[in-house]
């Protein structure tokens, strides 16, 4: 028999041949290498020729080349998420700021002094509320509580009574204005529910308080109670580092030292933008007071601040030149007592680190 | 009517398919696939369906094929030219886009018949329904297919050559 022609190969392999003539070519390739060899070749072919003509499927429209497709991250949906992302990170790092008292700059404006009446008028309202638990001092370990819980860092400012402003007075506003606050601010917060916050301000007895106080309660009763004081709680701010002290079971004093962070100016930019917030915060507290953290020329070394049975000293570091703040519910001799403790445990401690 | 229905779900995956790599348009493929059925609708019997598709098919290509042919090819170059020239981070797009042109040069080098056969065989035509199609003696279409099989691979590899050459002296 004569050698396979490439024609022959072709349709025995693509399987066009009939029974009979398949049998042949077989018969031939098992004995004559060389057609074998054509036989590897043109399966070679057919596999390639395949695979090119799949390559043109890689174009599918048009010979014009498609567009890229937009890469994932770059897709307007994402591109509006990261932008929500950076204001909502932005704000949380400026509402933390505020406390250093940036809050004060914006002051002037009328937006502002809104805030401060409600905060004050508020204030005034959760005093009420509170009087209605058991004691005070369970009160504000109830904040003290919620301080301590790591999920509601900012909260700090509950204990963080800062200095008023000289002449501030606290102006009532009707609730229903409170509460059209109370309701924005709980925008993009849902620490804090819109209800929970109306319920501070009608100053009915809350539920949620009340059990938090009772949890407290339960807290204190597995504590020591030693007389040094206890940190119960750093809770993490931005641009301050706050510590809680337990000075007796169930008192708890805050102790904030204030850094000298470099954000002023993104602080300054950012606070009427988030100033929802920076209400809510001073809502949640058990003291409304705004003053300027940086010691400003005029200053005197310390000061005493009494507002609504929550006591506050500030003071400038004598070593590092940032501000200190201690507030607690107590009168001024405890807490300048107290105070001494912690500068001499901070003496202590800091001496040990330096060895 | 419920047959052209059948027809259609058939054969246009593969229509379409052997249509796009015969005219590297997906768009006007489609268009050309779906005359063939409307085509198919008017015809009272048709005997061997498939090849009674692809050659009604090829055929309402090859006079608009004519046409736009040298306009096509033109553009195709010119679209390779700026891909070449490109120096994209995507490897593996550019790649693609590469061997597709490349193939695309490839099989328009081929002749008509060659590349036609080699399309259809590609959809699963056997060589009767190739015949038919392309109204071929049957015995022919091994030879047809083999000849077009070899010359695609050989256009394809000395496409691949010159490229890897060009790449070369561009980086020395």
């Amino acid at each position: 028999m004569q050698h396979l022609d490439e024609g022959t190969i072709h349709s025995w392999l693509d399987g066009a041949l009939s029974a009979d003539e398949a049998a042949r070519a077989e018969a031939h390739v098992a004995g004559c290498p060389q057609c074998a060899a054509a036989v590897a070749e043109a399966r070679g072919l057919i596999a390639a020729s395949s695979r090119i003509l799949t390559a043109l499927d890689h174009v599918p429209r048009g010979v014009v080349p498609a567009a890229r497709p937009v890469a994932w991250y770059n897709r307007a949906a994402w591109r509006a998420a990261a932008t929500v992302l950076v204001v909502a990170v932005g704000s949380l790092v400026v509402v933390r700021n505020s406390e250093r008292g940036t809050v004060a700059l914006p002051a002037k404006s009328d937006k502002f002094g809104t805030a401060a009446q409600i905060t004050a008028a508020l204030h005034g309202e959760t005093a009420t509320s509170k009087s209605e638990l058991a004691s005070p001092s369970t009160a504000l370990g109830a904040h003290a509580s919620r301080v301590v819980s790591p999920s509601k860092p900012v909260a700090e400012a509950d204990l963080s009574s800062k200095p008023t402003r000289a002449g501030s007075q606290p102006i009532i506003v009707p609730t229903e204005q409170i509460r059209d606050e109370a309701r924005s601010t709980a925008i993009g917060e849902k620490a804090v529910a819109p209800s929970a916050v109306k319920g501070a301000v009608t100053a009915t007895v809350q539920p949620a308080l009340s059990s938090r106080a009772r949890g407290v309660t339960t807290l204190q009763a597995a504590a020591h109670e030693e007389p040094t004081l206890k940190e119960v709680g750093t809770p993490r701010v931005v641009g301050a580092k706050v510590t809680l002290y337990e000075v007796a079971p169930g008192d708890t004093v805050t102790f904030t030292e204030v850094l000298n962070l470099q954000l002023n100016s993104v602080v300054v930019t950012g606070a009427r933008t988030v100033e929802p917030q920076a209400r809510r915060m001073e809502k949640s507290a058990a003291t409304v007071t705004v003053q300027a953290a940086s010691p400003s020329p005029g200053v005197p070394p310390w000061q005493v601040e009494v507002a609504n049975g929550v006591t506050t000293i500030s003071w400038p570091d004598s070593t590092t030149g940032n501000m200190l703040r201690l507030s607690g519910r107590m009168p001024v001799e405890r807490l300048q007592e107290i105070k001494l403790r912690i500068e001499r445990q901070r003496a202590s401690a800091a001496a040990k680190k330096r060895p | 009517m419920t047959d052209v229905d059948r027809l259609f779900r058939t054969y246009n995956a593969a229509l379409v398919r052997y249509l796009t790599r015969r005219l590297g348009d997906r768009d006007w493929a489609e268009e050309v696939a779906q005359e063939t059925f409307v085509r198919a609708l008017r015809q009272t019997s048709i005997q061997n369906e498939r090849a009674w598709l692809f050659a009604v098919a090829t055929n309402l290509v090859r006079d608009e094929a004519r046409k736009d042919m040298r306009r096509r090819k033109h553009l195709a170059l010119l679209a390779e030219e700026e891909r070449e020239t490109m120096v994209e981070p995507e490897e593996t797009t550019i790649e693609r886009a590469q061997e597709a042109a490349m193939a695309r040069k490839a099989v328009d080098a081929l002749a008509e018949r060659d590349r036609l056969a080699l399309l259809m065989r590609e959809e699963g035509l056997d060589y009767t329904e190739i015949a038919e199609a392309l109204e071929l003696s049957p015995g022919s279409v091994g030879t047809t297919l083999s000849r077009a099989r070899r010359r695609l691979v050989e256009n394809y590899e000395a496409l691949q050559k010159s490229r890897e050459e060009r790449e070369k002296n561009a980086a020395s």
